[in-house]
């Protein structure tokens, strides 16, 4: 009945899945006494933990086939017909118990592969699956098909190829020195968030008519009319692309209810083929309906590009008109709603991507940054958190997946109630909620040229970056080394683990009269590499404009059809181009220790400082030691470091924020580092905060691991002096103890934390809440630690699959006791 | 300009009060108990801690003590001579490696103050605000009235908190009435003899003032810390709570179970832990004596 690729894989892709998978009942009891998940739910988590993350063909297979036939036609166009293709040929499967289906491959964990994007996959095609970040496992047939069918195709033909042809080596230099990061070299443009509810209100048939409207709008004396027209059709394509996935779906649902002999489960399957035969095509009537049309859009999303954090923003704004219907009329109870959302919830679990192994050094994951946003302000600057809201909390309490990331909006209208079932969850020690504060996003994105209302009803997508939820393009380029700055302004711009000159002549640091100078230097650094960095990112951004449109995610983005400009053109209401600052408290405690012990005591001098990093301080112990136990560190609230801080902020923001993209959008910092802090810092010399040459940075805007040692309050007092409006995003790691969440009362102190930490203006934070002898335990004993769930950066993974340099940098984090 | 020994201030400190507090710890105590986990507190001149471990062998304090009391012996191992030693802490103010460590400094009430205001805003979330522990605070008066009326009186000036031993004089106490919100008053033996025994006092004018500020204070809890084999027994906790139940306005008994978390200061003091026997309790015995506590109507929370 679909389609069927010419694959001999072990089972049919219309196939359910084998039965040894199958533990329960098909159609489970709807709620437990207990109020906990149900059984089909904790079959869908027991799917999730034991299935083995996979590479896929069908995707590759699609896109190549549809290359192939369509050269010569417009580039839109070719996109359009791509994702038509795909959506044709992607098995159909329907899963045990599912009550909301799609996959955005044949397997739970499974990846698709994005050929036209990248050639990594070829290049580790035999190491991929026994790498020591994010193995993934893949078949010799998948190898094979790949290889002769794949593959040669591609050859010249990659967005990777454009990318050589325009990138100059010294970007390449500074990118392999670790001075920056790029993204966009191995993976699209990512960081999505779009308009949901576009699409539960309107259907695609809705968004259709919006752009046919458009067509005939279009006027003949505009210079750019093909262009915009050869776009507006190319949208057309891919929303009846989506309809059609979506009657495919309805298809097979069908089918498996004829088979099936459980009467419950056949009209639990026919319900399904009903709800798929309407949306997304039509708009969503009931709460079942709207998280079907929500998930099938998800995938497309996930299987148009292979963009990271397809973030879903306000989840519980854009669903709860549909719950409360579905409510209000007695279409569903309450605890079926709950099921629903669970069962959602192992969908969103299910979605993994393998990244080239260069990203999985700087982003250490499987989960792909589905961030989901509870709680915040309403446009009108009311609290707006709802019934949905808590049923997210324990959705996560009944799942406890990595995905989605569950991060809770906190305003100054936010209710007790609410803050405090936030802490309650976070007890489970999962890392999640993230905690949010609305106010300092609002702040922050009126700053950068959002309305008021489209500012509040932002949400946080990726780690902690806040967008414009449906009306945005908010990327993140990738990851920019503060600290590699410092060490060549130390350095007269020579890389001190090479001897080379990397960065300009900033002057010897012996020469140095003044504190000033060294600022002057390091400023000097980064106004280099940041000069560089847009460089790059602005000729990647122009060459995903030109060769890699996106119809399906400019058909759900507002403002994109009115302006009949893809989303990689600018086409959203919003444009912003974001670069991730890494190091921040690691430079700060460094200009502490130059600062004191150089420049004002003359405990030593420069001459002496610069022969201790150059010799990565063997023999230099006791300088190194004054430099940790005998100097002002960030994150203890002492006024001296932090300004340090402060300054260290605002240089970068200086500097990023002169530059524009090609799209005429500004330029704005972040502070998050994924797992960049190792990376970069594995190729970064010795730092004057007494860090070995090699070791890790400091991680997002947290204090140096290890050097706060006055508790979380100080440590958040001083992040608190940091300008987080003035980013767009900043992540603050806290780890305690879990006797600190022991009782009521101390839940209350918690919240307290939290909200001291947003009155100053904090961004961000995040809590692992876990035994550092547990964390021992699990390094020890892997196998005994399979669910133990961390959060890592602005996500939670968990532990025992991270790499072993990421494990230790957590067990570093400083654990604040009782 | 008032001035008082100090040896620690801790913020986010979850047990000394309600809310989030800061403690300041103040140098000097009365008693001498054996189970004391803060034995550098006990004096009211400062102390340095020695971390041998954590020695570079850099040489460096025996270059900077004035007196030249810190010698190091053929095997690297470094004896201070307590005739020369005054200590004034400058080999630990420069010991990189902080294997030597002063505890205890000299602070004005307006420093304290400096460091306390910095966490009003976590105080006014919380209902917390600021402890004075000890030692015992009470033993520096002066210092302590002024720095808690100074804050109380302040425009940040929230709740107060006072854990005492109660061994000063009730004109000390009653002089600091109006500006603690809290006293959190130890009580350690109902037998005098014993008490005695183990703490180097005796406890008639601890419980005699525990009587007096139960009529006059704002709240105070009556706190036990639990010492297997010198307090744990079932007639001494008995017996302390029927003193307590018997007292006014007192309905709040809380159980500080037994911990060896101070005893590597002691080693680091280069002095012996008196109870180098003792191991904590069952968490059931701790939990038998709460049940034994709340019969006589009082409320009982473990670990203060």
């Amino acid at each position: 009945m679909t389609e069927q690729t010419h694959l001999h894989l072990a089972e049919s892709p219309t196939s359910v899945l084998p039965p040894h998978e199958v533990h329960a009942p098909s159609a489970a009891p709807r709620g437990t006494e207990t109020g906990g998940p149900t059984a089909r739910v904790l079959l869908g988590v027991e799917r999730n933990q034991s299935a083995r993350p996979e590479l896929f063909p069908f995707r590759a297979l699609a896109v190549t086939r549809s290359y192939r036939e369509t050269e010569g036609e417009p580039i839109v166009t070719r996109r359009a017909k791509m994702l038509r293709r795909i959506l044709e040929e992607q098995p159909v499967t329907i899963q045990e118990g599912e009550l909301i289906i799609g996959m955005k491959t044949l397997r739970p964990r499974g990846s698709p592969i994005f050929p036209e994007i990248n050639a990594w996959v070829e290049k580790d095609l035999d190491t991929i699956a026994t790498r020591g970040d994010t193995p993934f496992f893949v078949t010799e047939e998948t190898k094979r098909v790949l290889r002769e069918e794949v593959f040669p195709y591609w050859k010249g033909k990659q967005i990777y190829d454009r990318l050589l042809e325009s990138v100059p080596q010294e970007i390449w230099d500074a990118d392999e020195r670790g001075i920056t990061y790029n993204y966009f070299a191995s993976r699209t443009i990512g960081h999505i968030t779009v308009s949901y509810a576009k699409v539960l209100d309107k259907g695609m048939e809705g968004i259709i008519a919006d752009v046919e409207r458009r067509l005939t709008d279009l006027s003949y004396e505009d210079p750019s009319y093909i262009h915009r027209k050869q776009f507006l059709e190319s949208v057309i394509i891919a929303c009846e692309s989506a309809v059609h996935f979506a009657r495919r779906h309805a298809v097979e649902a069908h089918r498996l209810a004829q088979l099936e002999s459980d009467p419950a489960r056949r009209a639990e399957l026919e319900k399904t083929a009903e709800i798929c035969e309407r949306v997304p095509a039509l708009p969503a009537r009931t709460f079942q309906e709207a998280l079907q049309s929500f998930w099938f859009t998800q995938l497309v999303l996930n299987l148009e590009t292979d963009a990271h954090a397809i973030s879903p923003g306000r989840f519980d704004q854009y669903l709860y008109p549909f719950y409360r219907h579905s409510i209000d009329s007695e279409e569903l109870t309450q605890e079926h709603a709950q099921e629903l959302l669970d069962l959602l919830w192992v969908k969103f679990d299910e979605i993994t991507l393998a990244k080239d192994g260069g990203e999985s050094d700087t982003s250490s994951s499987y989960p792909e940054f589905q961030n989901l946003n509870i709680g915040g302000l309403a446009p009108d600057g009311k609290d707006a958190s709802n019934e949905l809201s808590f049923m997210c909390l324990t959705a996560l309490e009944h799942v406890k997946l990595p995905q989605p990331q569950l991060s809770a909006q906190i305003s100054s209208k936010t209710s007790p109630k609410f803050l405090l079932r936030c802490c309650e969850v976070l007890r489970l020690g999962t890392g999640m909620p993230a905690l949010f504060n609305s106010d300092t996003i609002t702040l922050g994105m009126v700053n950068r040229g959002k309305s008021l209302q489209d500012a509040r009803s932002g949400s946080v997508n990726g780690c902690v970056s806040p967008n414009c939820d449906g009306k945005d393009r908010m990327a993140s380029s990738g990851y920019f080394n503060l600290a590699k700055c410092l060490e060549l302004a130390l350095n007269d711009g020579i890389e001190r683990l090479t001897g080379e000159q990397v960065g300009p002549a900033t002057g010897d640091p012996t020469s140095f009269k003044s504190f000033d100078d060294v600022i002057g230097a390091f400023r000097g650094q980064v106004k280099h590499f940041v000069e560089l960095k847009i460089k790059y990112d602005n000729t990647m951004r122009d060459i995903y404009a030109t060769y890699c449109p996106v119809p399906f995610t400019s058909a759900v983005i507002d403002d994109c059809i009115d302006n009949a400009l893809d989303w990689h053109k600018g086409g959203a209401r919003y444009n912003q181009a974001v670069i991730s600052g890494v190091g921040v408290g690691t430079v700060a405690d460094s200009l502490a220790g130059i600062k004191k012990h150089v420049f004002e005591d003359g405990t030593f001098t420069s001459a002496q400082m610069k022969l201790a990093l150059d010799e990565d301080y063997a023999g230099h112990e006791t300088l190194r030691q004054v430099l940790i136990n005998k100097t002002p560190h960030y994150g203890n609230d002492d006024d001296y470091a932090d300004d340090l801080a402060v300054l260290t902020q605002g240089i970068f923001c200086d500097e990023v924020e002169k530059h524009r993209d090609i799209q005429g959008a500004k330029y704005w910092v972040n502070l998050l580092p994924t797992t960049a802090h190792i990376a970069l810092g594995a190729v970064t010399g010795a730092t004057p905060d007494g860090r070995f040459a090699k070791h890790w940075l400091s991680e997002g805007v947290s204090p140096v691991q290890g050097h706060d040692r006055n508790g979380p309050t100080a440590s958040c007092r001083s992040v608190g002096k940091l300008d987080h409006a003035r980013c767009n995003g900043t992540l603050l790691n806290v780890k305690i103890n879990p006797q600190c969440l022991g009782s009521l009362a101390d839940l209350h102190k918690v919240a307290a934390l939290i909200r001291g930490y947003f009155d100053q203006g904090g961004h961000h934070i995040q809590f692992n809440v876990v035994d550092r002898a547990v964390l021992e335990d699990a390094l020890e004993h892997p196998e005994e630690h399979r669910n133990l769930l961390i959060r890592v950066a602005g996500y939670s993974d968990y532990f025992v699959v991270l790499g072993p340099d990421i494990q230790k940098e957590i067990l570093s984090r400083t654990e604040h006791n009782l | 300009m008032i001035e008082g020994w100090i040896w620690d201030i801790k913020k986010y400190a979850l047990h000394d009060g309600p809310g989030i507090r800061t403690t300041v710890f103040l140098k000097g105590c009365p008693l001498r108990c054996l189970w004391c986990c803060n034995p550098e507190s006990q004096e009211f001149s400062p102390r340095v801690f020695w971390d041998k471990e954590k020695c570079l062998h850099c040489g460096l304090c025996v270059e900077t003590c004035p007196n030249q009391a810190v010698v190091f012996d053929d095997l690297g191992d470094r004896t201070v001579d307590p005739e020369r030693c005054e200590v004034c802490g400058l080999c630990a103010e420069q010991c990189p490696g902080e294997a030597a460590l002063l505890a205890g400094r000299r602070v004005t009430v307006e420093e304290v103050l400096e460091e306390v205001r910095k966490d009003a805003v976590y105080f006014s979330r919380s209902g917390g605000g600021l402890t004075l522990s000890g030692g015992e605070p009470l033993a520096q008066p002066d210092f302590a009235y002024h720095l808690l009326r100074a804050y109380k009186t302040s425009e940040y000036g929230l709740h107060t908190t006072v854990d005492t031993c109660g061994n000063v004089p009730w004109s000390t106490l009653e002089r600091f009435l109006d500006h603690v919100d809290l006293f959190l008053y130890d009580v350690k033996q109902m037998d005098s003899e014993k008490h005695h025994r183990l703490t180097g006092v005796c406890n008639k004018p601890i419980l005699e003032n525990l009587a007096c500020l139960a009529e006059s204070a704002k709240e105070v809890v009556v706190r036990v810390p639990l010492i297997p084999g010198c307090n744990d027994d079932e007639g001494n906790i008995r017996r302390t709570a029927e003193f307590a139940q018997n007292l006014p306005r007192i309905d709040r008994l809380d159980l500080l179970p037994y911990h060896r978390l101070g005893e590597p200061k002691y080693r680091r003091l280069a002095v012996d832990y008196p109870l180098q026997e003792t191991k904590t309790q069952p968490k059931e015995v701790v939990e038998r004596l709460k049940a034994i506590v709340e019969d006589y109507g009082l409320r009982v929370k473990i670990g203060g």
